[in-house]
């Protein structure tokens, strides 16, 4: 994102501030994982100029085996201005922005519900589950998020997913959707290309053979890794396909899919 | 064609009215005027009178040259404004030649004189009445001189090239050779050939005076080429090219940047899409910096060089080591995609910073 950041990020930047806000009092509870977080880390070196479309909603993973039962999430959420939106999980600010609120599914409760997470205390339509956020509570840092808006002057610290984290949820996302191609969008691939690019390949393995290590993530790496050949290890794979179409115009899709294809290579060499 | 003898003059003629008479249009017809046109001692070879088919005519004043070198092409003008006076004020001079240089056709062309040479190439231009004739043969002379050097391929004339343009005369061969590591017979060969080219100026056997350094980089382009006169591999880095900025930058190997990744350090309106750097031994440079080769979508090109010169003179641009801007003029001319016309920005830079590069 050269030069003044679009509206649209501003927005959304400005709706995860509002929500980390409002949460503030769980916050060492919570993660920051999807698209924000890949744009934390991939930052400037961003190759794609891609015009945003849509707005990036700001995804929170929790913690529930940590989390007090009170003060109640979505007391805080409607008294930082936030209303429940028509799926369980999903919060809407003043300007229409989403925060989703997400349990990762091995720590979900009963799976009589399938999309909403039991939290207990809080009920279940505060968060709704989601499968391969597991990593996301082992591979985090601390980071500083500011507003975009050069007239907001809010920050906040929060835990951010780091990038082995943020593969195994991305790819989890693709592989669940693989066969509902409407449902998926063409971006999620084009995040996985950024997470390969700005991460170094040793980095990025260390992270993934910690999460193997670990009980609560070791299933969904496994998956995840599994994932990654049939998903983007040749150009007609179909997450290479989605990558290259998300890329746009500007960018010259033999590079995309020859980038790709490298660096996948290059990560299951590294995880041998 | 190189075997065969040098056309005599006679043969000249006769191809020039061969020429005209078969490239004219239908209704046009030439005869040879038997005016005889002196100028003081000296005598015009040939007076040709055109007639249109409206009755108008036209009178071309034909000088005709065995080789006709671009450093005596203004003297042949003047001798040729001598006699296209009084009577004959309004006739069109023409040079005929056995052959004449893409360099000799310009010079002549932007002097409004017409020409026809044996290697096919014409321009002829009446305005009244309204003529127009033009076509083109070859860019090698049939009947090269086996003495003289004819062209700057190969490593020693490419660096004796590179030191003639990067230096400011007035320079003697011998004080040049030392300066700039280039072998004097050789710089003294090139000299010639651009001498002849009319791209220099020089004292008889002594020190050369003046350098068309533009003219010199042209000359140069039409005889080498980026990826032919160097020896390419093409590399992927899957992390496109902020990584191999970045690498050069930790690294610090041995490399000279040139091409398109090397003039949007002058000219920031095109982003490259590939970097194309020189280096001594691609293979080793691609195993420290991690590139993988590869055949299509390459976004590094490794170009081992026609010779070590590339190295010489380059120069730091945003964090990036560059050819020298003759190098770097040289190579976009002769590049891929859009580089030949951000070789003629290049050639603009150097203009308006002569100081920054030429010493």
């Amino acid at each position: 994102m050269p030069g003044a950041p679009d509206p649209i990020y501003i927005d959304a930047r400005s709706a995860l501030l509002d929500a980390a806000n409002a949460l503030f009092d769980h916050l060492d509870v919570i993660v920051l994982v999807g698209a924000q977080a890949i744009y934390l880390h991939t930052g400037e070196a961003d190759l794609f100029d891609t015009v945003a479309q849509y707005t990036t909603d700001a995804d929170f993973s929790i913690n529930p085996n940590d989390l007090s039962d009170s003060p109640l999430l979505a007391d805080l959420l409607t008294k930082g201005g936030f209303r429940a939106g028509d799926n369980p999980g999903s919060w809407i600010n003043s300007n229409g922005v989403a925060v989703d609120l997400m349990v990762p599914e091995a720590l979900a409760g009963s799976k009589r519900h399938r999309r909403s997470a039991d939290l207990l205390a809080h009920g279940k339509r505060v968060a709704r589950r989601a499968k391969g956020l597991e990593a996301a509570l082992l591979d985090h840092q601390p980071m500083i998020i500011s507003a975009l808006d050069l007239t907001d002057n809010r920050s906040v610290t929060m835990n951010v997913a780091g990038p082995g984290a943020l593969l195994v949820a991305k790819i989890h996302k693709i592989a669940e959707r693989a066969d509902e191609l409407n449902r998926l969008s063409h971006k999620d691939s084009l995040d996985v290309l950024r997470l390969l690019q700005a991460t170094e390949t040793a980095d990025l393995a260390e992270r993934l053979k910690k999460l193997l290590d670990d009980e609560l993530s070791a299933s969904v790496t496994t998956e995840a890794i599994q994932n990654l050949t049939p998903l983007f290890g040749s150009a007609d794979a179909v997450g290479v396909q989605m990558a290259v179409r998300a890329a746009g115009p500007g960018a010259d899709p033999d590079f995309v899919s020859a980038s790709m294809t490298a660096l996948v290579s290059d990560l299951l060499m590294a995880l041998t | 064609m190189p075997t065969q003898e040098m056309p005599r003059e006679i043969d000249i003629i006769r191809n020039a009215e061969r020429t005209l008479a078969s490239t004219l249009p239908t209704g046009w017809s030439i005869r040879e005027a038997n005016q005889r046109v002196r100028a003081g001692d000296a005598q015009l070879d040939l007076l040709i009178e055109v007639l249109a088919p409206n009755g108008e005519r036209a009178e071309l004043a034909i000088e005709t040259k065995r080789t006709i070198e671009p450093r005596v092409v203004p003297r042949v003008l003047d001798r040729l404004a001598m006699y296209c006076t009084g009577d004959l004020s309004d006739a069109v001079p023409v040079v005929a030649a056995a052959y004449l240089s893409p360099r000799s056709r310009e010079i002549l062309d932007s002097a409004g004189v017409g020409y026809i040479d044996m290697a096919g190439n014409v321009r002829i231009e009446v305005s009244q009445p309204g003529l127009f004739i033009s076509s083109t043969g070859v860019d090698r002379d049939p009947w090269p001189q086996d003495s003289d050097l004819q062209s700057l391929k190969g490593r020693g004339a490419a660096r004796a090239v590179r030191a003639i343009i990067d230096h400011t005369p007035p320079f003697g061969i011998r004080e040049l050779a030392a300066t700039s590591g280039a072998s004097a017979p050789t710089l003294s060969r090139v000299v010639e050939l651009l001498d002849r080219e009319g791209i220099v100026t020089r004292e008889t056997r002594g020190p050369v005076l003046t350098v068309d350094w533009e003219a010199a980089i042209r000359r140069w382009a039409a005889d080498y080429a980026q990826s032919t006169s160097n020896t390419p591999m093409t590399f992927l880095e899957p992390r496109g090219l902020p990584a191999v900025l970045e690498k050069l930058d930790e690294a610090d190997p041995v490399y000279a940047a040139t091409g398109a990744f090397a003039a949007q350090s002058f000219d920031p309106i095109a982003p490259a899409k590939t970097a194309t750097l020189y280096v001594e031994d691609a293979a080793r440079f691609a195993d420290r910096l991690k590139l993988r080769e590869i055949e299509t979508s390459a976004n590094v090109i490794l170009l081992e060089p026609f010779d070590p010169v590339v190295f010489d003179r380059t120069i730091w641009r945003g964090g990036l080591r560059c050819v020298a801007p003759s190098q770097l003029c040289v190579d976009l001319l002769t590049g891929p995609g859009r580089e030949p016309s951000q070789g003629e920005e290049m050639l603009r830079w150097m203009q308006e910073n002569e100081d920054a590069w030429r010493s």
